[in-house]
């Protein structure tokens, strides 16, 4: 059966433009036809690189980028690439300048901002440097790229180019500013819930403000037990059974649950980032062999929000040997080679455990950016080679089964227990993963899959390469390496040493600088679109949405917010982490995953969808989620301070003084005589939500 | 005298190096023409093409099976010993033998092919002459061999084997450079002054954001198979204040980028959308009754965009649709004829509806994938492989044939690189410039949309007349 449409089915774009390093430099050369072979070579060009970060003279800057500069073979000139992203604010101009680190260098080369910069840099004799000057100072490192930004106009990022044999040596960031002194604002508390649950309601802002400690409300989340999808899953079913002679479980009951607990259910922090490992540990029942198996995903769900706290290894572990998993990236039932029959092991698991779930395609360094080779291109962290090898290591594994000779291909299917070891169906040779770790022949599949698991584990990617998803998921879509160095050094070793402790991880999410700081909210690239469904999520829970019924039946959101819980359209989730969406957003070289999603259909589908969740019937059916707006209707004839509550629920206070006289104007013109105090805040709500500060959480 | 590589920067033409810009001058000036809904009706306001003849209208469909297809089923061996060699090599994936279409080539040239047996619509549409097959085509960037790709001789394409750089790769022909933009975009950008009127993009989408269709200044209009979605509540009197409050908070210069791009996209979302739905009218102007599966509803609202081609002053039109589900590392054989199957009658159905309409030599559909599958089993289905056979579908296309060359179909082979994932004996390029040169690109513009093609042999490999 087709689900009904989803107006944005997913494709992948840009996936491949991994953070700014757009400044690759050329390497192959157009060859004729039939002479692809080896070019000839030598003099060859030769690569210089410039990691542009944050000049000191202005540590609030967020920013970085990367320039390449190749050296023509004939030391004639240079081609110079340069790509960046995630200023402060516009970038004015940019320049070449000779000058050691800390100096303010004189100009040799100027180039426009705008990117992609890109031009070729013809050396010429000057009254100062002649053409050996620029040379030698090349290449003793004195050349450094600088671009200058509007609130930084004397340097934004700045760089040395560094002859590159691969990325040079890491130095690790600054530390941030400090944050400023004083309490907490209710702006900050909207601010902070909003990145931390399904959306504040004013009553929590209000809490949270008096209470005075973001750290002791997540003290207080981290420690509260896991609300169970799967009990809710059925508990929704008992009370609305379907019709027909055998009803069963069906994946409304599951959606239904979602939605309860994710607008009402007390452990918020941790349903919030459950909801961030479903997409990105994905799996959907789009997909037809579960399609048909609601209460399983619903355990898949509850497996991510009871690790969402926990170990990194204990999640992933999990996750590899859920049944549900095992089915959507059918490492279930795989079998080794069977010569006989010419088959080979499934690579399915195997590829994308490495690529989404773990390091990702490419090494990176301790804050996320890409390393480097020596041809200044980024270094692949594994090939189809080291694929071929772990599909060997997820052979052998079925439906757990307690029966005394289970059998791998007859057992039962059970979703409710991890996948067990079939050794017969292991293929017990040695293999070769990861990073070149050799496991010996006759380990056995247990003892395979943990060496396998502990070296993704392990491996330098996984930390800031999980960090950077999360904190997209929750605060940005942009952050700073900076950020995502500090992030990735807790995941690296909580207080007490351990590596993969998800609590401490989210905690440095929340209450990083980049998080918390007043500062970042006018950086031209702050923030992130809301997920369609948060956005729905947000507006239920400010106004107590619910049914006459009790149920919260909204069985397939997908059709006018393009999202739904674990029906995502494939393993690459509703929208990639490196979605880059052409015109001004990637103009300043950032990246917009939400923005995938975002389409001509869905800017008009979600504002819809709101829309009717507003104007209710004033005699809803039964199932109808209608709000409670009673909050507001004593504010109706007072509009300042009914934007004032609507403006820090939805957007933390980032209400703009034009849109606020807007809405005021469009309330000013309904008729007082004949227009209802409902009706008055139905208005100013409709028009808050769909405004843009509503959209983009800062 | 070129041994600089300054020369060769300079000398080589750059398709943009990012994405930067991309789009930008687009978005707002069609902004600005857009502010004045009903416009189009007078043709006073319609400026004149400079060179479309009357009745030169084209449009181009890229149908794109994502997941990865596995044409190996799709196009089988059929003369008795490389029957046996493909049922012995595909174990639980062969197709049985008395379920294959057989198909009567033009220039068989010794090969004896036959097609999926959930295909019989398409099989008809091949043996009159309007269905065309090219085997083993793939991303390449430069042509390779098996003793290259071994030694590492030649550059091959960034992360072979994974989904979606694949698909990126697919659609923008460019394997070797980080993406920038996507050959139907750079096709677009290059055409669309052939157009009377750009007010609706050219370049119109039916399943959301795609690589495709990413050009430097025509940007990527989504439709939903239903047709264009109106804002609701916008009605009335309250719903005219509404309406001009929701409009009034749009701001696509807003300081925060974020916020600006989602003003200024949810701004020309509403005023495309409100201006197609008056185009378009209810009704569909044909009758031709399509599957009513997510493909057919895709490929019948493309038939209609079609239609009103002539009334949005369009002569040239690019369409990008989609259908998922191909990625059958498990339970291939069923879901594989389910899907194939779709595609025929719902590209049947398309067919005939553009014969209806007159519009058949007009129309050429071609399907793209994220790659071919492996020839062996892995139990019960495929993992990701490299070349794959694709098809291409319209009046002006010179069917009944097959075109390229068939892969050595032997496991370790010539043509293999392990488990059957071919080595394209096709380049990507080629199969796009030959689209390219019918959508009416000179040659001497080829590069422009394909900018590798000057390192392959045959930059119109024939099947478009």
């Amino acid at each position: 059966m087709l689900r009904p449409l989803f107006p944005t089915a997913v494709v992948l774009v840009c996936s491949v433009l991994l953070r700014p390093l757009a400044a690759a430099p050329e390497i192959t050369p157009a060859a004729p036809v039939n002479q692809p072979a080896v070019p000839a070579k030598p003099p060859a060009p030769v690569l210089y690189v410039a990691a542009l970060r944050p000049d000191p003279a202005a540590p609030d800057s967020t920013g970085y980028g990367t320039a390449t500069l190749v050296l023509a073979a004939d030391e004639a000139g240079a081609r110079v690439a340069v790509s960046y992203s995630n200023l402060t604010s516009t970038p004015v101009s940019g320049h070449l300048k000779l000058g050691a680190p800390n100096e303010d260098g004189a100009y040799v080369r100027n180039f426009p901002a705008a990117q992609p910069a890109s031009f070729d840099w013809v050396f010429k004799d000057s009254g100062q440097l002649s053409i050996a000057d620029l040379r030698t100072a090349l290449k003793e490192g004195r050349i450094y790229a600088v671009i200058d930004s509007k609130s930084h106009p004397n340097g934004e990022i700045r760089a040395q180019f560094i002859r590159s044999a691969g990325s040079a040596k890491f130095t690790p960031p600054p530390a941030p500013p400090a944050l400023p002194a004083g309490p907490i604002t209710e702006r900050d508390a909207a601010r902070f819930l909003t990145q931390a649950t399904f959306g504040p309601t004013h009553e929590e802002i209000t809490e949270l403000t008096a209470r005075k400690n973001l750290g002791g409300w997540i003290d207080d989340q981290l420690a509260l037990p896991p609300t169970v999808h799967r009990d809710a899953t059925l508990a929704d079913f008992t009370a609305f059974p379907p019709g027909g002679n055998k009803p069963k479980v069906n994946n409304a009951n599951r959606q239904d649950a979602w939605w309860k607990i994710s607008l009402t259910a007390p452990d918020q922090l941790r349903q919030r980032v459950a909801f961030a490992l479903s997409e990105i540990f994905v799996t959907s029942d789009v997909n037809d062999a579960l399609a048909g198996r609601p209460e399983a995903l619903a355990a898949y769900y509850d497996l991510l929000a009871r690790d969402a706290f926990g170990n990194f290894r204990q999640l992933l572990e999990d996750v590899t040997l859920s049944p549900v998993m095992g089915v959507y990236l059918s490492q279930l039932r795989n079998a080794k080679a069977d010569p006989k029959l010419a088959t080979s092991p499934d690579e399915n698991y195997a590829r994308e455990v490495m690529q989404l779930f773990t390091i990702g395609l490419n090494q990176l360094l301790p804050d996320g950016t890409l390393k480097l080779g020596a041809d200044g291109l980024p270094i692949p962290t594994y090939d189809q080679g080291t694929i071929v090898e772990t599909a060997r290591v997820f052979t052998g594994w079925g439906y757990y089964s307690a029966a005394p000779r289970p059998n791998f291909r007859g057992a039962p299917a059970n979703f409710f227990a991890p996948m067990m070891l079939y050794p017969e169906a292991h293929d017990n040779g040695a293999k070769t993963i990861v990073g070149g770790e050799k496991l010996p022949a006759s380990q056995g599949g247990e003892k395979d899959l943990k060496d396998t698991l502990d070296a993704l584990f392990n491996h330098p990617n996984t930390g800031p390469f999980i960090c950077r998803q999360l904190i997209q998921r929750l605060v940005t879509s942009n952050p700073s390496p900076g950020y995502v160095y500090r992030v990735a050094q807790v995941f690296a070793k909580n207080g007490t040493g351990v590596r993969g402790d998800l609590g401490a991880v989210i905690r440095a999410i929340l209450l990083d600088y980049e998080a918390r700081s007043p500062a970042v909210l006018d950086h031209i690239g702050y923030g992130k679109l809301k997920e369609p469904l948060l956005r729905a999520t947000a507006l239920f829970r400010a106004f107590d949405a619910h049914a006459r019924n009790g149920r919260f039946h909204l069985p397939n959101p997908e059709g006018a917010l393009a999202q739904a819980a674990l029906r995502s359209p494939t393993v690459f989730n509703f929208f990639e982490p490196d979605f880059v969406l052409p015109g001004t957003l990637a103009a300043a070289g950032l990246h917009a995953p939400d923005y995938q999603i975002l389409t001509d259909t869905t800017a008009i589908t979600v504002p819809n969808f709101l829309y009717g969740s507003v104007y209710t019937p004033a005699q809803p059916k039964d199932e109808q989620i209608t709000l409670r707006l009673d909050p507001l209707l004593p504010l109706a004839r007072t509009p300042g301070p009914l934007l004032d509550y609507l403006d820090l629920v939805f957007c933390a206070g980032s209400l703009p003084l034009r849109t606020r006289e807007d809405i005021k104007a469009a309330l000013a013109a309904l008729p007082p005589s004949t227009t209802s105090d409902l009706d008055r805040v139905r208005l100013a709500l409709h028009l808050t939500i769909i405004a843009p500060e509503a959209a983009i959480q800062r | 005298m070129n041994s600089s590589p300054l020369n060769e920067f300079t000398r080589r033409k750059f398709i943009g190096a990012c994405c930067a810009g991309v789009g930008l001058t687009g978005m707002l000036s069609a902004m600005a023409q857009l502010r004045t809904i009903g416009a189009l009706a007078d043709p006073a306001n319609i400026a004149p093409g400079d060179s479309a003849a009357p009745g030169d209208y084209k449009a181009l469909v890229c149908l794109f099976l994502a997941g990865g297809n596995d044409a190996n089923n799709l196009l089988v061996p059929f003369d008795p010993a490389s029957y046996a060699a493909y049922a012995s090599a595909r174990g639980s994936l062969a197709l049985a033998l008395d379920a294959l279409l057989p198909l009567k080539a033009r220039n068989p040239d010794g090969r004896t092919l036959a097609m999926h047996g959930a295909m019989p619509e398409l099989r008809d549409l091949f043996d009159g002459g309007h269905l065309a097959m090219l085997a083993n085509v793939g991303t390449l960037v430069v042509p390779t061999t098996k003793a290259q790709f071994q030694a590492k001789s030649v550059p091959l394409p960034g992360q072979l084997f994974s989904h979606n750089d694949q698909q990126v790769q697919w659609q923008s022909s460019v394997p070797d450079k980080m993406f920038s933009t996507g050959w139907g975009g750079r096709l677009a950008d290059l055409t669309k002054s052939l157009n009377e009127n750009n007010r609706i993009s050219m370049s119109i989408s039916l399943a959301g954001q795609n690589a495709f269709q990413v050009g430097r200044e025509v940007t990527q209009f989504a439709v939903s198979p239903n047709g264009a979605v109106q804002l609701n509540g916008t009605g009335g009197g309250l719903g005219q204040i509404s309406a001009h409050a929701q409009n009034s908070l749009m701001h696509p210069d807003d300081e925060n980028l974020l916020a600006g791009a989602f003003a200024g996209l949810t701004t020309d979302a509403v005023t495309d959308s409100a201006l197609l739905a008056t185009v378009l009218g209810k009704e569909a102007p044909f009758t031709t009754v399509f599957p009513k599966s997510n493909l057919g509803s895709q490929l019948r609202m493309i038939a209609r965009m079609i239609a009103a081609a002539p009334a949005l002053g369009l002569k040239r039109q690019i369409f990008f649709a989609r259908i998922g589900g191909w990625d059958l590392h498990d339970g291939e054989i069923p879901a594989h004829a389910k899907l194939l199957g779709d595609v025929s009658q719902s590209l049947a159905a398309f067919y005939a509806t553009t014969g209806e309409l007159g519009l058949a030599e007009q129309v050429t559909t071609f399907t793209a994938s994220d790659f071919g599958r492996t020839y062996t089993s892995n139990g019960n289905g495929s993992d990701h492989g490299w070349g794959s056979h694709h098809l291409i579908v319209g009046g002006a296309v010179k069917g009944a044939d097959v075109y390229g060359r068939m892969p050595d179909l032997s496991v370790n082979g010539p043509d293999d690189t392990g488990r059957g994932r071919w080595i394209p004996t096709t380049s990507v390029d080629e199969y796009s410039a030959t689209l390219a040169r019918w959508f009416g690109v000179s040659a001497t513009d080829l590069p422009t949309v394909l900018p590798n093609i000057g390192r392959f042999a045959k930059p119109d490999l024939g099947f478009m007349g």
